[in-house]
């Protein structure tokens, strides 16, 4: 009796918001992250340690760029494909950028439809959301054939000038085109989860046992939305800095 | 866009980092609903990178020092060390 009707109260007692209620949140002496998913809050802090991850990266990359005593290759000329018998510079990772914030796009709709509980919708934006993801790969996988190939770049030596200049580039967008793949592998998952309606009958999750709900969809957003931010990062200190 | 407007120098720089920040910002606070959270969450996830811009400055330090000291003892066209001998 007494467990009801503590349950009931600290449901629908407003919440303190701001910062007295970051204050109470932390001080109630149970959850800190009071309404919001588990998953979610369990994605955030994945996310900060893989913003971690992806700053050390970057900062090693600066440092090795700074301190290189050899001349570093031109972005936009190591960049540049020749199309229609202009050489543009940089126009194979504009397309991917754009193919990216695209996918993030079609993302933002179908959290948005899938709060709106409608099916169908969800599954064919997630699946264009993947079908987008699986393209930036291919595009990358395409940029990588052509420095490997034609330039002779290596992650151990590169002929056009520092080779840390290899080493980096593989590194830090191999690490990132990795998150892609594994995004689009967990979207078509989750877009199949849709689909079935796993999400409508809240049928409990094959590893948690957890009843299912269309937070996992927006879940999956952050996650992709992460790698669609991390990318700003790489774009712009590695392809226009 | 700067390649064809050809900016260089510190606006090519500026541009660059302030368009990132906003479009990073906006990611952030949109598309992943930051706005919306609960402050307790939203504290726990923008404070702690902010402790890397003291990460980035002591890569600048190491790096530059790194620089001079390659500029100094590996480079072949700089005698001012042998000249003392």
């Amino acid at each position: 009796m007494t467990q009801t009707s503590h349950a009931t109260t600290a449901d629908s007692t407003e919440l303190l918001r701001g910062t007295a209620g970051v204050i109470a949140d932390w001080s109630s002496d149970q959850r800190a992250f009071k309404r919001v998913p588990w998953g979610k809050a369990m994605m955030w802090i994945f996310l900060v340690s893989d913003t971690f991850i992806f700053s050390c990266f970057l900062i090693g990359y600066m440092t090795v760029r700074v301190s290189t005593t050899d001349p570093w290759p031109n972005p936009s000329e190591v960049f540049a494909l020749t199309m229609f018998g202009e050489k543009i510079p940089l126009i194979l990772i504009a397309i991917m950028t754009f193919v990216l914030i695209t996918s993030s796009g079609t993302m933002a709709l179908a959290v948005n439809f899938g709060y709106r509980r409608n099916r169908k919708v969800t599954f064919i934006l997630l699946l264009a959301t993947a079908l987008l993801g699986a393209t930036f790969v291919g595009m990358q996988a395409f940029e990588w054939t052509k420095l490997i190939t034609e330039e002779g770049v290596r992650p151990w030596a590169n002929p056009l000038g520092a080779p840390q200049f290899g080493s980096v580039f593989f590194m830090i967008t191999g690490f990132h085109g990795t998150h892609v793949s594994i995004g689009v592998l967990f979207l078509i998952i989750v877009a199949v989860k849709v689909l079935r309606g796993n999400m409508d009958d809240e049928r409990p999750g094959f590893m948690t046992g957890r009843p299912q709900r269309y937070e996992m969809v927006e879940t999956m957003g952050l996650y992709w939305h992460f790698v669609d931010l991390v990318w700003v990062f790489i774009f712009a200190f590695f392809y226009l800095w | 866009m700067v390649d064809y407007l050809h900016f260089v120098g510190w606006l090519r720089w500026f541009l660059i980092i302030i368009f990132m920040l906003l479009k990073a910002g906006l990611i952030v606070a949109v598309f992943m609903h930051m706005v919306w959270e609960r402050f307790a969450l939203v504290y726990v996830v923008i404070v702690p990178p902010l402790l890397l811009i003291v990460f980035v400055g002591i890569g600048v330090l190491e790096a530059d020092y790194t620089f001079f000291a390659r500029d100094v003892f590996f480079s072949p066209n700089n005698f001012v060390i042998e000249a003392h001998h």
